[in-house]
């Protein structure tokens, strides 16, 4: 009884008294202003994060963690028209199963011959709809002179990422080998950890 | 109501005027449309803005009468896009140096506005706070209560571990 009479007391204590003259933390907001905002404007605010953070964010409430598991295609999509505009013109992107996907001939890659591949079915390849795209881009594996071209040999530097992606791990999981872009910390947060 | 040409009177939704020139509030692609709808008949009424309050709205504008010479970024124009990147203008970024309700209150002011520039300096200044931060800075910086169940605290464990940089 009496601790609630001690509760009541403190909640009445006016704010000087209760900070104890203490300074407000500039830039740390009192309300959660962010997971507050309308899907439409959290998306627009995701378009500008890199996919290195997607994953950190993922993992503060369960509400964004919802969100960007259900729009990770519209995400995806938005930071590829935001921020790779002139890229995703240059390789003809188009939606495929709802990922903005590249469809020009130069995304033609051949799956690794010498891969040793425990858990069959996981090589990616760079026309199929997914993130990876996206990473492929934030990654800047193609650099363009002032015209718009491509610098160097295109076909051998997208061949040299997608190898790197499919290749096998030595991390073993449940027994199991999987190739490198399953456990990437930018994959994660789409792809979940294998069960 | 209008008071001098060129001029319109904006009303914010606690009920304060603001008269600003046409061209600035013109910005607003809600507002350019509205006055394209109403024509001659905008000059001479007050225009409510219901969604945004006084103080929002005087910011809003501030930052439109500093951009109104800015040319219209074109939908379509791809070769213009590389150069786009998530650096934000000084001026912008000391525009934007305010509390996190009014930084928020901003970024919904421009969506209803339809003054996309200016929401996507929201955006950026968001994201900006947000990149490179482990959940935990995150939750701190904009006061996000952990809400996970044990299950999930268990998932996102086990995503840790898993995940790997590159």
């Amino acid at each position: 009884m009496s601790d609630k009479k001690n509760s009541r007391k403190r909640k009445r204590l006016p704010m000087d008294m209760r900070t104890r003259g203490r300074k407000k933390k500039k830039g740390v907001a009192k309300i959660d202003y962010l997971t507050n905002m309308p899907p439409n404007i959290l998306l627009r605010i995701l378009s500008h994060v890199p996919m290195k953070s997607f994953l950190d964010l993922s993992q503060t409430h369960p509400h964004l963690r919802r969100l960007m598991r259900s729009h990770a295609s519209t995400i995806c999509n938005l930071t590829i028209l935001e921020r790779f505009r002139f890229e995703a013109y240059r390789f003809e992107a188009k939606e495929v199963q709802g990922w903005l996907t590249p469809t020009a001939g130069l995304i033609c890659g051949k799956p690794r011959k010498d891969t040793r591949l425990v858990v069959p079915g996981l090589q990616l390849q760079l026309y199929e709809p997914g993130p990876h795209f996206l990473f492929f881009l934030e990654k800047k594996v193609l650099k363009f002179d002032s015209e718009g071209k491509v610098i160097g040999d295109m076909m051998a530097a997208i061949q040299k990422f997608m190898n790197g992606l499919n290749e096998e791990t030595p991390v073993v999981y449940g027994g199991q080998d999987y190739p490198c872009w399953v456990w990437l910390r930018e994959m994660v947060w789409y792809h979940g950890v294998p069960s | 109501m209008a008071t001098e040409s060129n001029k319109i009177t904006l009303v914010s939704n606690d009920g304060a005027e603001v008269v600003v020139d046409r061209n600035v509030a013109e910005r607003s692609m809600l507002i350019k449309n509205m006055m394209e709808d109403l024509g001659e008949a905008a000059m001479t009424q007050s225009v409510p803005i219901p969604n945004v309050n006084e103080s929002v709205l005087k910011k809003v504008i501030e930052w439109c009468e500093h951009h109104k010479n800015d040319p219209p970024a074109a939908a379509d124009d791809d070769s213009d896009s590389r150069k786009k990147t998530t650096d934000i203008e000084e001026w912008d970024q000391k525009f934007m140096q305010v509390d996190q309700e009014m930084l928020f209150e901003i970024i919904l002011a421009s969506n209803y506005l339809d003054i996309k520039p200016l929401l996507d300096v929201g955006c950026k200044t968001v994201a900006n706070m947000i990149k490179g931060k482990s959940p935990e800075e995150i939750r701190k910086t904009f006061n996000i209560t952990n809400d996970f169940t044990p299950e999930e605290e268990e998932q996102i464990r086990r995503e840790n571990e898993w995940a790997e940089d590159r």
